[in-house]
């Protein structure tokens, strides 16, 4: 039984987890900055790391105590290194270094795009080869894995992330940030009436277009306002989410039809939106050959036990970084070689 | 007691080790590098030369700030994970303080950090005592308390972006330490975290910045009376 204690801290979460064998999970320690960055409308990165210093030892002490585990019991520290926001991951990059630095344990380095994938192994084993659609706040990317810790990006985003279009039509009909489960919750009591573009649809690749989406939601709610017409918000919610979907939908599609795989992976924060979990669960209904396995709804946001997951396949691989590992905020997967 | 000290508050390294008030190593670098890279190495090193082990050290002594944001949270980082895991005991220092006892004189000693926008970070100290208390202010208020006493200044620190200020308001009653005669000896910080109580609650160890974010600023003031920190940050 490996077990690996893995720090997280690329964005607005400070987490420590403990997770054996990459799939059980023995402690996730969460503490989420949201409240304090609504004040803002987002995240501002001088608070976020000051957040970050503030709870890193509260995080790691609950993290052992939940597990029960002394650190003379654990094999490696895991830590994201990036991508993420430079100042916030220093603190948990810093915090895992030092960790392994007092106890003499290996230390891992992690992509936090492959933590996102790797949570799917809370939901099932992932079977290779397979395909992940990562969509969060920052990224929305088609990844295909030939085998276990392998990453080739067959095709994403050239402007907004599918998060960040949630997060700025959000702020457009003035919700809280971050603004994705409201306008969930407001599309089920809506009806998508308003056709909007799903951009790049004919185009032939695998790439994404949130920003012609999101410029016309604006338009749209900008015209009504000086024809003095009241929207419905609930239906504009639905219409857009339609829209988001229906893009996601068509490019995993395509990719689903060109790379047969034998697993299919939801992964990252927009994964826990309920609406595109049931359409791609249907999608899938026509590929019998691919597994549905989208990441647990509780591990879909940042935490540290998906870098846990991803550390494993790092450690059964010996990949280890010394002391000086730094962090790598533009950290990506590399792009499929055609 | 054996005791680990280290300064990253700015973009000198320095990392000590001392046994009581006798400093037995010393580790320093002005190179513009990383301190998220050369710290860990560097402690490890030093230790390592010392042929102590970390589960020897006593008390961790680091500097707590004003200095960069970014280079406090690293150094404070380590010595929150390092305090806390092994239940070492911690103590703060003021990194301007930490210059301060660097230099011995009867007069006034400033030491300065440049915050750009003709900020500074500074304190005035007087024989070990910190008797304008370090803050975040415009060097012209800074100059104009200064001006209300007429003793001998020592200025050091990020010195050479105001000499010629500090030539033209205090001509030879002042006198300055290059940047590169005002690097943490390893020493001060030492003599300091010596005389200090540890701190009680490791968690509630945090830089001190001595200044709000710009976007906290704005924020506060925009919505008076509605601060509420407690609130910011749960567990989930």
């Amino acid at each position: 039984m490996t077990k690996i204690i893995s720090f997280e801290s690329s964005a607005d979460e400070t987490s420590v987890a403990i997770v054996e064998d990459g799939c059980t999970i023995l402690s996730n320690a969460v503490a989420t900055q949201i409240n304090s960055h609504q004040r803002f409308g987002g995240i501002v990165p001088e608070v976020a790391s000051r957040h970050h210093i503030e709870w890193i030892t509260r995080v790691l002490d609950d993290a052992l105590q939940t597990a029960n585990i002394k650190p003379i019991e654990l094999d490696a520290v895991a830590v994201t290194y990036g991508p993420g926001l430079v100042g916030s991951l220093l603190v948990g990059l810093m915090g895992a270094k030092t960790f392994a630095l007092a106890h003499n344990l290996p230390i891992i380095p992690v992509n936090h795009l492959a933590g996102h994938i790797a949570a799917a192994n809370f939901n099932r084993p992932i079977i290779y080869p397979a395909l992940a659609l990562m969509v969060s706040g920052g990224h929305t990317e088609l990844v295909l894995m030939r085998e276990e810790n392998n990453f080739s990006v067959l095709g994403e985003t050239r402007d907004d992330a599918a998060g960040e279009s949630f997060d700025k039509v959000g702020r457009l009909l003035k919700l809280p940030y971050p603004a994705g489960k409201t306008i969930d919750d407001m599309a089920h009591l809506g009806q998508a009436t308003i056709k909007f573009p799903t951009a790049m649809a004919h185009e032939d690749n695998y790439d994404f277009s949130f920003s012609g989406l999101k410029s016309a939601v604006i338009n749209y709610v900008h015209h009504a306002e000086q024809k003095g017409e009241t929207i419905n918000r609930n239906d504009l919610a639905a219409s857009f989410q339609n829209a988001v979907i229906d893009a996601l939908l068509g490019r995993t599609r395509r990719a689903l039809q060109d790379f047969p795989v034998k697993s299919f992976v939801l992964a990252g924060g927009v994964a826990a939106n309920s609406q595109l979990r049931q359409a791609l669960a249907e999608l899938l209904e026509q590929f019998q050959n691919t597994q549905f396995i989208p990441v647990p709804q509780l591990y879909t946001g940042d935490n540290a036990a998906m870098v846990g997951a991803a550390g494993y396949w790092n450690y059964k691989k010996k990949k280890f970084a010394g002391l000086d590992l730094n962090t790598n905020p533009g950290l990506d997967f590399e792009l499929l070689e055609s | 007691m054996k005791i680990l000290a280290f300064d990253t508050s700015n973009q000198p390294l320095t990392v000590s080790l001392a046994e009581d008030n006798q400093v037995k190593r010393v580790f320093s670098t002005n190179e513009a590098r990383n301190h998220s890279i050369q710290l860990l190495p560097a402690i490890q090193e030093t230790i390592a030369a010392q042929n102590w082990t970390l589960t020897d050290i006593d008390r961790i002594i680091v500097a707590q700030g004003p200095g960069s944001f970014t280079g406090l949270r690293i150094g404070i980082t380590v010595a929150k994970v390092l305090a806390d895991t092994l239940k070492i005991d911690l103590v703060g220092v003021s990194s301007l303080a930490v210059l301060a006892e660097q230099v011995t004189s009867q007069g006034l000693i400033v030491p300065l950090f440049n915050a750009r926008n003709e900020n500074v970070f500074a304190g005035v100290y007087r024989e070990g005592n910190n008797i304008l208390a370090d803050a975040h202010q415009p060097i012209a208020n800074l100059f104009n308390w200064l001006q209300t006493y007429d003793e001998p200044i020592i200025f050091l620190g990020d010195t050479d972006v105001f000499s010629a200020l500090i030539t033209e308001t205090f001509g030879a009653r002042a006198h300055m330490l290059t940047p590169s005669e005002s690097l943490p000896d390893g020493q001060g910080i030492v003599s300091l975290g010596i005389q200090a109580s540890p701190v009680i609650n490791i968690a509630d160890f945090n830089p001190q910045y001595l200044r709000k974010t710009q976007a906290e600023l704005n924020w506060l003031a925009a919505h008076p009376g509605e601060d509420n920190p407690e609130n910011y940050v749960f567990e989930v």
